[in-house]
């Protein structure tokens, strides 16, 4: 009697939710912009633009390289006169992200921006226009998740050669602070390859960085190596983290391979992230 | 933002619940445990070894168990009816619906697994149903509630597929398809394929692939 009693104000309750009834769209989940760091391009200039993608609160979306073990990674394509040469997309160091299961996800709440590096062509007409359009995919979710896409565009106008015209200053200072950093910047890292690469069930990589306190790796999608799991073992000086492997599909001959994806230090210092891009050699 | 006649209805069928779990407790009358919706403990899934065993209950109520299918290629397709890939793949063209239509004429034995948790709305056994009925078509859903049959696949996403070969050797893991791989030329789906090569009494080649979709909305604690 109690329950029943309990369950029907429960359900008057819901029914008193604004939003009960209205499906969450997709498309309106995320906000897509797309800005750049030049007010005014000139000819063989390098600059860069950004996918600005604001998420409603509470909701997240995914890593671009890899969503973990759920979701979707999220997708951009900028499309550019075919004389401008613009690079792969460069993600943000993403949340840690854990659901229930355990099952963990590389995600974005709030904001996050995406930058592509860019060069002008050597000529261009001064006083004409650009056009530059994004296209982005993503799964967004809180407790249940919707696809969702949209699309954004941007005119520049071209100048006759010249000091750089730079706009949205703040907001690309900010986005690269956000961005793993180079791997060279990490002078003291030692990465091996622990056992036989070649066995399709051992894929091991120990990694170690003098003076870390913690090490952490995000693993970005590898094709035909699958990643199972980072162990930190050791402490002080003999802290190490073991990344480990198994091929999918194990190499035919000598092959170079990577395991790219975004590695963490914490030091006395604080926490730097680094992409991870060293390549190895698996096979006979 | 909550307004306060939410809050306190549901302030006060907080106080009705504990209430009925203290009257409860004090009349020493509490409920039967349900019972576990896998009889036999699964083991963990390895690619070529053997498929963990397992009996569920379908939407009917009826049990369905692995073993029921021995000698035949088993699919296991992990789903829930709230997920948008799960829905676009099963109206009317979808990857999932047309994978397990032409596999099923093919007399291969496609079963949906659902492991959302029992607090969860994908659990609902009226959801699922509704899921069909609407699409006018009928497949087998087996409700994993406590999750132990997701955790022993390794389950992560819906759709999840796994393929059971005739001696029920898990043959493949992953997507059902490359629809969300980056650079991918040509549509290539990776479940048929699977169910092909073992057909011709050939090695799968490609068995194991990253999954994509929603998360399984496994409850809390692992069982």
């Amino acid at each position: 009697m109690l329950l029943a009693l309990a369950s029907l104000l429960l359900a008057a309750a819901s029914s008193q939710d604004p939003r009960a009834g209205a499906e969450p769209d997709g498309n309106k989940l995320v906000k897509v912009e797309l800005v750049s760091e030049r007010a005014k391009l000139h000819p063989g200039e390098h600059f860069t633009l950004a996918a600005k993608l604001t998420v409603t609160p509470r909701w997240h979306i995914y890593w671009g390289e890899n969503p973990g073990e759920t979701g979707t990674p999220t997708r951009l394509e900028i499309e550019a006169p075919k004389e401008f040469t613009l690079g792969a997309p460069q993600f943000p160091v993403p949340q840690r992200h854990e659901d229930p299961g355990p099952l963990v996800s590389y995600v974005y709440e709030g904001q996050a921006l995406v930058l592509f590096d860019a060069v002008a062509p050597a000529k261009l007409e001064p006083g004409s226009k650009v056009r530059f359009e994004l296209s982005a995919s993503w799964l967004v979710c809180t407790s249940r998740c919707f696809q969702g896409e949209g699309e954004a565009a941007l005119e520049l106008e071209c100048a006759a050669a010249g000091e750089p015209v730079p706009a949205n200053e703040g907001l690309f200072k900010d986005a690269r602070t956000k961005l793993p950093r180079k791997l060279e910047e990490l002078k003291k890292l030692d990465a091996k390859l622990l056992g036989d690469p070649t066995k399709p069930e051992a894929c091991q990589l120990e990694l170690s960085v003098p003076g870390a306190l913690e090490l952490s790796f995000l693993p970005a999608e590898q094709k035909d190596l699958v990643f199972d799991s980072a162990t930190a073992k050791g402490s002080g000086e003999e802290l190490r983290l073991v990344l480990d492997y198994h091929w999918s599909a194990p190499p035919q001959g000598k092959v170079e391979f990577g395991c790219p994806g975004i590695l963490s230090v914490k030091t006395k210092d604080g926490t730097a992230s680094y992409w991870f891009d060293k390549k190895f050699l698996a096979g006979h | 933002m909550m307004n306060m006649n939410k809050i306190s209805i549901l302030a006060l069928a907080s106080l009705v619940l504990a209430g009925a779990a203290f009257a409860t407790q004090v009349a020493g009358k509490q409920e039967p445990a349900k019972a576990p919706e896998v009889k036999k403990e699964a083991a963990a899934a390895e690619l070529g070894k053997a498929a963990p065993a397992f009996t569920l209950k379908d939407l009917a109520g009826k049990d369905v168990s692995l073993a029921d299918y021995k000698g035949k290629i088993v699919v296991l397709e992990w789903f829930q009816p709230g997920c948008p890939y799960c829905q676009k793949g099963y109206d009317e063209g979808g990857n999932c619906r047309t994978t397990a239509e032409r596999l099923s004429k093919d007399g291969v034995v496609y079963l949906l697994v659902n492991s959302s948790n029992a607090d969860d709305a994908n659990a609902k056994i009226d959801a699922n149903v509704e899921f069909f009925k609407s699409r006018k078509i009928s497949h087998t859903v087996l409700m994993d509630t406590d999750g132990r049959v997701g955790h022993a696949y390794g389950a992560k996403s819906t759709p999840h597929c796994f393929v059971i070969d005739t001696k029920g050797n898990l043959a493949y893991r992953g997507a059902i398809d490359n629809a969300l791989e980056k650079d991918a030329k040509e549509k290539v789906n990776y479940v048929a394929n699977a169910v092909a090569e073992l057909k011709a009494g050939k090695a799968v080649t490609k068995a194991e692939t990253r999954s994509y979709g929603c998360g399984v909305k496994y409850k809390e604690a692992k069982p």
